[in-house]
């Protein structure tokens, strides 16, 4: 009895790997991305890749589990979500006000604890930054926002 | 003749003032002041925006509006007093709310679809925003 409901679910879960969606594209090439364009402290870039890329840019790296439904969905989702509210590989496309406004937003987000987000920091430990590292990113955006002004 | 005198100035009198335009009614709770040209602020507003600002944006973008989340997004009264890139990045915000149509919220517009921005007014608040953009990127 315990064998048959035991294949049955494992049928179920092969079945429903039929129903998973399209995973946003990997793009290894991005002239506009932000860091290959600019001057970023090596602290800050590496930070911003470890915490950030993954739902924030073009450069998604998918670990195993994202390709098992149902997980697969909630994550191609948030980086679809993560892509359209801030894409770092298209940075070098948004005008200088959207660049400030990115800018801003980056830092109101990490000091308020929403970035990065729980669920994405419990599948990735090294994701999550330490105080000092979000006062860095924090007087980044501030000096990196002062800079694009003074363009 | 002492009596038609007085007559006449109390005549006179009450036609000065009853010649004088009634006080308009008090204004809509929360007033934006206007920012003189000497304030260092890179904000200010038109009395045009002003007024549109004051019917259609005011009931939740102020600190006595209800919704909180409104109130994160935008305070059109602390606008006033941000800095260039505090500015900057709101204008930015205000300009692409305007385009894409979604301010006030669809909500809102089922229950009072009079709130909704007419064409000039959407097109008066968005040619003040890049003003202010071009202004504060020179």
């Amino acid at each position: 009895m315990v064998r048959k409901i035991l294949l049955g679910l494992l049928l179920l879960a092969v079945g429903l790997q039929f129903f998973r969606g399209t995973a946003p594209a990997v793009v290894a090439e991005n002239p506009a991305d932000l860091i290959e364009n600019n001057q970023i402290p090596q602290e800050v870039s590496t930070l911003l890749q470890t915490s950030c890329y993954d739902c924030h840019s073009n450069q998604t790296v998918y670990p195993w589990y994202s390709y098992i439904y149902p997980v697969s969905d909630f994550l191609y989702k948030h980086v679809e979500e993560g892509r359209e509210e801030l894409n770092f590989s298209e940075w070098e496309t948004m005008k200088k006000r959207t660049r400030i406004r990115k800018l801003n937003d980056i830092a109101e987000e990490i000091e308020d604890g929403k970035m990065p987000l729980k669920s994405y920091e419990r599948l990735h430990p090294s994701a999550s930054l330490t105080e000092g590292q979000k006062e860095r990113i924090m007087d980044w955006t501030k000096s990196f926002g002062e800079a694009i002004l003074g363009e | 003749m002492k009596f038609a005198l007085c007559f006449s100035l109390l005549f006179g009198f009450s036609m000065v003032f009853a010649q004088e335009k009634p006080s308009p009614p008090p204004r809509p709770e929360t007033p934006i002041k206007l920012v003189t040209s000497e304030d260092d602020s890179p904000v200010s507003y038109t009395l045009k925006v002003m007024s549109i600002i004051d019917m259609k944006c005011l009931g939740c973008h102020s600190p006595k509006g209800r919704s909180d989340k409104a109130k994160e997004a935008l305070m059109w009264e602390t606008l006033q007093s941000a800095d260039k890139m505090d500015a900057l990045g709101t204008l930015d915000e205000i300009i692409e709310v305007l385009d894409e149509g979604k301010m006030p919220p669809e909500k809102m517009l089922e229950r009072m679809p009079h709130m909704k921005l007419t064409e000039e007014e959407t097109a008066t608040l968005k040619q003040w925003a890049e003003n202010l953009v071009t202004k504060i990127e020179e």
